[in-house]
């Protein structure tokens, strides 16, 4: 983190001292958890600006050259002398300079929202997720099961560890601005920040089969009591149904909620 | 005219017609998948077609088609073997044989290409052909390797021929830095091509063993990885996408200086900065396409400032393209308005790929409609209209006569207009909503249902400026009014010669003198 | 198969080895928890958190085992002798946990006395120790590990794997076997560490960890061929260039005159 931190300012360095304000907005503190997609909606409008800026002014020379140099009887255009060596070499290296200077800019932003976007907060909700033609899976840490309908509470980071059974697929949840593909044979992690209770489109982003189109889901979103209230009932339903056909081994749940780590996991699971 | 001495010619003029008519016909048939794609999402649910597979074939042939079948050899095929020996005086390429066996190659791949329409298990496995969807599935992922390894060796056999045509047959006097800029564009691409098609080739090749004969290469059960594959294919298929924008920077470039009678500005810049440039960054810049895979959080990052770095080379083309315009004596006939339409295109394209390139922005926008609006924008028009404009440009020292003004005009003003109103919208509807790509049905996205329709509308504009072009080159060649050796005034080599020019090029090798230039429009 | 009955070869006792078998797509990637305390053979009490930072090779037995057990732990340490990338202790740690409630400390140190395999030397990167609360079932269900008491067998029926642990406590790979070796270890020991780019020294590992994949059905590590043969293609792309142009200078030079006429 802090690495990284220090890696950034130094390209930053580079860039100009005014952006360096831009740097330290998503930064992501221990007692405040950053919200990666309200970040990301604030480096996009910054890229946009900054691609608009640079979009409108070349259009605009463009426009003008073509207008003010186009053949006019009597005026006399074309063959313009080849450019000094010196000016040849100054219309590369500040041009380029500039370039450079822009996309390292842009890239520091990015390297700062992503870091933000990888490290998953301490406290947090994980839950398993196995994708299949064409549903979702989840599993909670309790073992409850749902298919397609993501329940979570309010306000608490959710982490999905993430496989799938058969071809790609990808978990996109256009709402918190986050996807990560999850594919046979290796696991992979997106999390995301749910603060109001509400639902949310989850829908596939990967090509994955004929009805790639119509594997989607939801996050549902509840207040945290309720939540709770759903979580423990149906985690007592599945108790029951383990008991039910005689004490046989093997079928209690699986691991005991992970909340509470004592260090930052900022890494990725495999 | 003689179909055989056409099919067995090995004179590269010819062969550059026979690319040019393969590879438009190519894009009339991807070019009809895309207004069919366009007409299935024109509603909600299922409108011309209730199966989804069939979509998912349009799919793929609109992609593969486009790619494989049309740009790379419009490109490739038909601008380097047409222009490449006139612009450096040569009079024919290096190996014409092996010329000619190269577009033979490449139209047993086109053919193999449209076999999809005709076998009853066609493949719908995307231009990409990720496993393991690719091995499962139902479709005939045999077709799709074989026309990637088809056209994919013609490739390799033209790449060795041009660079070493360009190597070695100059005209005598014509030095490294008097080559026309589209020699340079043309000789980076291929230098890209021979060295990563190869590895597309491997990628395709071990997907069909895995499916047809049970091997494990991309089978994560047994020791394969399903991201080797996307590694292997961005590997190349990135670079491809610089095969093409190379020498439709080339093309443009040389249009831009000849119709503002004026020198390319900065031409150093542009091609040890901007061409060699592209080359070397080329290769290392393939993860983007790889960002939401789970691939290793530091190369996202790495490839990330790499992508962003691709912004210098193109800037410099770029300013050299505007810098010609500069104090120049501009005319607007018709190649010139295609190459000022793929200039303002490529700007809006180029520039939406900034966002692209930042991981941590792709993470939202990748797959999504944005996506397929960005690389429309840059490949689809941009690439299109610039080959166009190298049509158009070249149009009459290829039949001797020139193209109908008026009608060249109005089909620019359809394909303008209609590419926006389809990939702007595109953009607009990615980022807004997050519409994914590839979907046969938008059912859990109503709210879309309004752009959905304005960007069929632009489809069917679009499509009818194609359609006037195509009409137009047609009745052009067949009744045009006579062009002379050199209608658009132009000093480069290939003017130098009749129209159309006789075998052999010139009757006598051209000398250049020692003040020479292509781009020579100073007055002395 | 994975899984073997401790004691002798299976024969005496059908077991369905699916009953211990440890679902993988279920655990991969699974977190441990970092509060749960153990106790060494030493008697020192140590949290399993303190251990991570680093990858952990996790080694469930029971120090009551005469069978498998003492095997995997000299088996482990006779490996680990030949594994020279990295260095237990500071690159990476090795944990053996009894799975059997009745074990205590003193068990666990006469296991270590009488397994005697584990070289003096190793001792500081490796400990031997019980779940301090006895709760052994929950603390191997975290990886997925099942095992039974067989009255027939009068032992545990268990299966024989390496749990590897990456250095924030996750599960990234299983290797089963009472037959190791160090190649394995290593690549198992890059898996499970593969997100690291700080030390020059990883890129080495990450390249090497890149060539080879994980065969799950044959547990064991093999190169990654695709991988390989793709590279291999990337060469024969650039040595076809380089061949073509000077193959063609050489012909040229030959018949320079030839070529204008």
């Amino acid at each position: 983190m802090n690495k990284h931190s220090k890696i950034g300012a130094g390209l930053l360095a580079l860039a100009g001292s005014a952006q360096a304000l831009a740097l330290d907005k998503y930064i992501p503190t221990t007692d405040r958890i950053g919200d990666p997609a309200a970040g990301w909606n604030h480096l996009w409008s910054e890229v946009l600006v900054d691609i608009t800026i640079m979009g409108v002014l070349f259009a605009v020379v463009l426009a003008y050259l073509m207008v003010k140099f186009r053949r006019r009887p009597g005026v006399e255009g074309g063959g313009v002398k080849e450019l000094s060596v010196g000016a040849a070499i100054g219309w590369a290296i500040i041009p380029a300079f500039i370039f450079l200077a822009d996309d390292l800019f842009v890239a520091a932003n990015g390297w700062q929202l992503w870091n933000l976007q990888r490290t998953v907060p301490a406290d947090r909700l994980e839950v398993r997720l196995e994708s299949g033609m064409y549903s979702w899976d989840y599993t909670y840490p309790n073992g409850v099961r749902t298919q397609n309908v993501l329940k979570v509470p309010a306000g608490k980071p959710v982490l999905l560890r993430m496989t799938s059974r058969d071809t790609i697929h990808n978990h996109y949840m256009p709402d918190f601005k986050v996807k990560e593909d999850s594919m046979p044979g290796r696991i992979t992690y997106l999390w995301f920040y749910p603060k109001e209770p509400g639902k949310h489109l989850v829908t596939c982003n990967e090509y994955c089969g004929v009805s790639h189109s119509y594997m989607s889901g939801q996050v549902e979103v509840m207040p945290p009591e309720q939540y709770q209230a759903w979580y423990e009932e149906e985690g007592a339903k599945l108790k029951a149904a383990a008991a039910a056909p005689a004490a046989t081994e093997g079928s209690a749940p699986a691991a005991a909620p992970t909340a509470g780590a004592a260090a930052q996991d900022n890494k990725k699971p495999a | 005219m003689n179909l055989k001495e056409w099919v067995f010619t090995t004179d590269h003029k010819r062969v550059g017609i026979l690319y040019l008519i393969g590879s438009v016909a190519a894009f009339v048939v991807a070019g009809i998948m895309a207004l069919l794609m366009r007409a299935e999402l024109s509603a909600m649910g299922p409108t011309l077609t209730a199966n989804p597979t069939t979509y998912n074939v349009w799919l793929y042939a609109h992609g593969a088609v486009m790619i494989l079948g049309f740009q790379i050899p419009a490109l490739t095929g038909f601008a380097a073997n047409y222009a490449i020996p006139l612009m450096i005086g040569a009079k024919d390429v290096a190996f014409p044989r092996l010329n000619a066996f190269s577009v033979w190659l490449f139209y047993m791949g086109v053919i193999l290409a449209l076999l999809t329409f005709v076998i009853p298990d066609p493949p719908d496995v995307l231009w990409t052909g990720y496993p393991p969807y690719s091995t499962i599935t139902t479709g005939n992922t045999a077709l799709y390797t074989f026309t990637v390894l088809l056209i994919g060796f013609a490739s390799i056999i033209a790449g060795v021929n041009f660079i070493t045509t360009i190597a070695y047959m100059r005209a005598k006097g014509l030095t490294w830095n008097k080559l026309n800029f589209f020699v340079w564009s043309i000789l980076g691409s291929f230098v890209m091509q021979l060295i990563y098609v190869p590895v597309l080739g491997t990628a395709v090749l071990l997907v069909s063993f895995d499916k047809y004969l049970g091997t494990h290469f991309f089978d994560p059960t047994m020791g394969g990885d399903v991201l080797t594959y996307q590694n292997l294919f961005w590997f190349y298929s990135h670079p491809a996408v610089y095969v093409i924008f190379l020498p439709f920077m080339g093309i443009i470039m040389d249009i831009f200086a000849t119709f503002s009678k004026n020198r390319i500005f900065n031409y150093k810049a542009a091609v040890y900065g901007g061409v060699w440039g592209i080359v070397i960054i080329s290769g290392e810049v393939w993860i983007h396409h790889l960002y939401v895979t789970g691939m290793p959080d530091w190369l996202r990052i790495g490839q990330m400032v790499t992508t962003l770095m691709i912004s210098v080379p193109v800037g410099l083309m770029t300013i050299s393209l505007v810098g010609t315009l500069y104090k120049g004596s501009i005319t607007f006939e018709t190649p010139m308005l295609y190459a000022l339409g793929t200039m303002f295109l490529f700007l809006v394209g180029g520039l939406t790929g900034i966002p692209l390139a930042v991981t941590s922005l792709t993470v939202n926008l990748s797959e999504t409609y944005y996506v397929v609006g960005h690389f429309h924008y840059v490949m689809a028009v941009a690439g299109s209209l610039a080959i166009f404009s190298g049509v158009y440009y070249w149009f009459p020292k290829m039949t001797g006569r020139m193209v109908n003004e008026t009608w060249g005009r109005i089909a620019f003003v359809f394909t303008f207009v209609g590419a926006n109103v389809i990939f702007w919208t595109m953009m607009n509807v990615g980022v807004k909503e997050g519409l994914p790509r590839r979907y046969y049905d938008w059912a859990q996205f109503p709210q879309v249902a309004h752009d959905q329709m304005v960007m069929t509308i632009g489809s069917v504009i679009i499509g009818i400026g194609f359609a006037i072009m195509l009409l137009n080159w047609i009745l052009s060649a067949a009744f045009g009014k006579k062009a002379g050796d050199n209608p658009w005034e132009s000093k480069s080599l290939e003017w130098t010669t009749a129209s159309p020019p006789p075998h052999g090029n010139w009757p006598k090798p051209p000398v250049l003198a020692d003040d020479w230039s292509p781009y020579a429009y100073a007055k002395r | 198969m994975s899984a073997h009955a401790v004691h002798e070869p299976a024969r005496s006792v059908t077991v369905d080895a699916s009953v211990i078998q440890i679902d993988e797509p279920r655990y991969l990637g699974a977190e441990v928890r970092r509060d749960t305390v153990l106790t060494d053979s030493d008697g020192r009490d140590f949290k399993l958190g303190d251990l991570l930072g680093k990858p952990v090779i996790m080694l469930l037995s029971y120090y009551g085992c005469d069978g498998t057990c003492p095997t995997m732990n000299a088996e482990l340490a006779r490996v680990l002798a030949g594994v020279s990338r990295f260095r237990l202790g500071p690159d990476y740690r090795v944990l053996t946990v009894s799975f059997d409630a009745r074990d205590s400390q003193q068990t666990a140190a006469q296991f270590l006395a009488k397994a005697g395999a584990v070289p003096a030397a190793m001792r500081d990167g490796w400990r031997h120790a019980v779940v301090k609360d006895r709760n052994v079932k929950g603390f191997a269900d975290q990886v997925g590990y099942k095992f039974f008491w067989s009255d027939a067998a009068k032992a545990f029926m268990h299966p024989n794997v390496l749990v590897f642990l990456t250095p924030t406590g996750r599960v990234a790979r299983y290797i089963y076997g009472t037959r190791m070796d160090a190649r394995t270890i290593e690549l198992a020991l890059i898996d499970a560490d593969w997100n690291r780019i700080t030390e020059t020294a990883s890129v080495f590992d990450m390249l090497t960890g890149a060539c080879f994949s994980y065969n799950y059905v044959e547990g064991k590590y093999v190169p990654n061929y695709a991988q390989l043969i793709g590279i291999g293609s990337l060469v024969s792309g650039l040595v076809m260039m380089m061949l073509g142009m000077l193959g063609y200078r050489f012909r040229w030079t030959l018949s320079r005159r030839g070529m204008h006429e």
